[in-house]
């Protein structure tokens, strides 16, 4: 359970201040903004200074960066989205074989309509069950229709499976339990150790921030971690390093936007 | 008004700095990239391949390409098909059946396959019958694949990108950071700079644009951005592409 659900001011704006003189990297100017569309809702931030080295990152489910300080031994800045929780929700595959149903052959189509379906298995919530079922049938029907050669019915079937698809996103809430730490569930649960929990708003969303530490060989480090949930998708912020360089982190949560519509870049 | 003991010094100067190998001009080199001729100036110690279509620029672990990748106008079309038959009028019928068979390019990628399949259709019907297929037939196959081509429509600038990075990048990995319409020597070329999708890592950029009814792209191939960017642009820049008209004419039949 979460400790504390407030609108105080956050401890890292305090922090920030504190520190942010004369901390090397930390006072770097942070990257152009850049946009990263890892999952149907974009996410936009100012990378860290060029000293924090970046990586791809792609486990554990999730599609994102790791920036990691150069001789920092092994401090690193995260951003990440959940991808196979984002994979769950089926309106972007539905969307495109909508468009596409027509010029695909009876065969074609039912390989389609099977990559089309939720997942069943280990529901997020009572809610995503029941959406996934009704999806579920909607393609069960559109499959129906696509044996018998009506494709004017199996496109209103997969109108149909849209729209009930477009009743549901999970929340932060929901998610939450998920994708928070959880040292039992780490390979080694001696290392981590869960410090403040709060509630909070980030970049103008709902957010849960975590601030734990880490305990690595050489020495402790701070383990932040901030999470969201914009348009049904998760993400998360980490860091994992020293105080001194804990300014760096926040300045690039600051910078964390979640455009929609027209503000998101088009290219 | 410079004194005349200026005008000295300046001359000796030039004369002395014309003399050093690397300060002399560069003289730009006149290539056939396919149907494009072009005249441009390759960067100072890379190596040039020239395998007709597709010219390489290589240095170390860095690579540009120079590209005609195939029509991408309706008269770029029509001109292969002039061709083509002008080879099967002067005897060179196997030529010419495998110039139509090689017809390709950005406007027929982009066209809904039923469309495609269709403007081949009175083709396929003579290669189907090929051995006995008379003269009438062939010329009315031919006239049936002119006519055909007013139905595809015609690709506007913006819409050449999507071949192009159809065909040059692997658009599951990476994504369109940038892009931008430069004029070069005349000619509007638009410059694209693609990165990896999930880091935005691993930059790279290429340029297209369409002359004489064909698509000629530059791209970077091989080595990161940063180690090539600056040839990527002076190789660009200094690209000057004959007009239509002079275009690489038809080799004469044997």
């Amino acid at each position: 359970m979460r400790n504390v659900s407030s609108t105080r001011p956050l401890p890292h704006l305090v922090l920030a201040a504190a520190l942010a003189s004369g901390c090397g990297s930390s006072s770097e100017p942070l990257q152009p903004e850049e946009t990263f569309n890892w999952v149907r809702q974009p996410i936009t931030f100012s990378p860290p200074p060029p000293v924090w080295q970046r990586q791809g990152d792609n486990g554990g489910g999730t599609l994102g960066v790791r920036f990691i300080l150069t001789g920092g031994g092994g401090q690193c800045i995260g951003v990440a989205a959940y991808r196979m929780l984002a994979d769950r929700d089926r309106r972007a595959a539905l969307e495109d074989l909508i468009q596409r149903c027509d010029s695909l052959t009876q065969r074609e189509l039912l390989r389609e309509l099977s990559l089309a379906r939720p997942r069943r298995e280990d529901p997020i919530s009572e809610r995503e069950a029941a959406v996934a079922a009704a999806i579920d049938a909607a393609i069960d029907q559109a499959m129906g229709h696509t044996l018998e050669g009506r494709r004017e019915r199996v496109a209103l079937d997969l109108e149909s499976a849209l729209r009930i698809a477009s009743t549901y996103e999970p929340t932060l809430d929901e998610l939450l339990p998920r994708i928070r730490l959880q040292p039992d569930r780490m390979q080694e649960p001696e290392r981590w150790r869960i410090g403040y929990e709060r509630d909070t708003t980030l970049a103008g969303h709902p957010a849960f921030a975590s601030d734990d530490t880490l305990f690595t060989p050489e020495r402790p480090l701070l383990y932040r971690e901030v999470f969201w949930v914009v348009g049904g998708c998760a993400f998360k912020a980490s860091y994992q390093g020293t105080f001194e360089n804990l300014p760096a982190f926040y300045r690039l949560v600051d910078s964390i936007r979640f455009p929609e519509g027209d503000d998101a870049p088009s290219l | 008004m410079p004194r005349p003991c200026d005008a000295a010094v300046g001359l000796a100067l030039a004369a002395f700095l014309g003399s050093l190998p690397g300060c002399s001009e560069v003289q730009p080199r006149a290539l056939e990239v396919g149907r494009h001729r072009l005249q441009l100036v390759v960067p100072a110690g890379w190596e040039h391949l020239d395998h007709g279509r597709e010219h390489l620029f290589r240095r170390g672990d860095n690579e540009l390409s120079l590209a005609d990748l195939g029509v991408a106008t309706q008269e770029g079309v029509q001109r292969e098909l002039r061709n083509a038959e002008s080879l099967w009028r002067s005897g060179r019928t196997a030529d010419a059946f495998a110039r139509v068979s090689e017809l390709r390019g950005a406007l027929l990628e982009i066209a809904p396959q039923e469309q495609v399949t269709a403007f081949f259709r009175p083709w396929d019907a003579v290669l189907y019958d090929s051995d006995t297929a008379d003269t009438a037939t062939i010329a009315a196959a031919f006239a049936a694949l002119m006519d055909g081509t007013a139905t595809f429509a015609e690709l506007s600038a913006e819409s050449l990108i999507e071949p192009v990075v159809a065909r040059c990048v692997d658009m599951a990995r990476r994504e369109i950071a940038r892009r931008e319409g430069r004029s070069i020597h005349g000619a509007d070329w638009i410059e694209i700079e693609t990165w990896d999708r999930v880091s935005h890592l691993s930059r790279s950029r290429l340029a297209c644009t369409e002359s004489g009814g064909n698509l000629l792209v530059l791209s970077m191939e091989r080595g990161p951005l940063e180690s090539s960017v600056a040839e990527f642009e002076a190789l660009l820049a200094s690209i000057e592409i004959a007009p239509a008209e002079a275009a690489a004419p038809e080799p004469a039949p044997e």
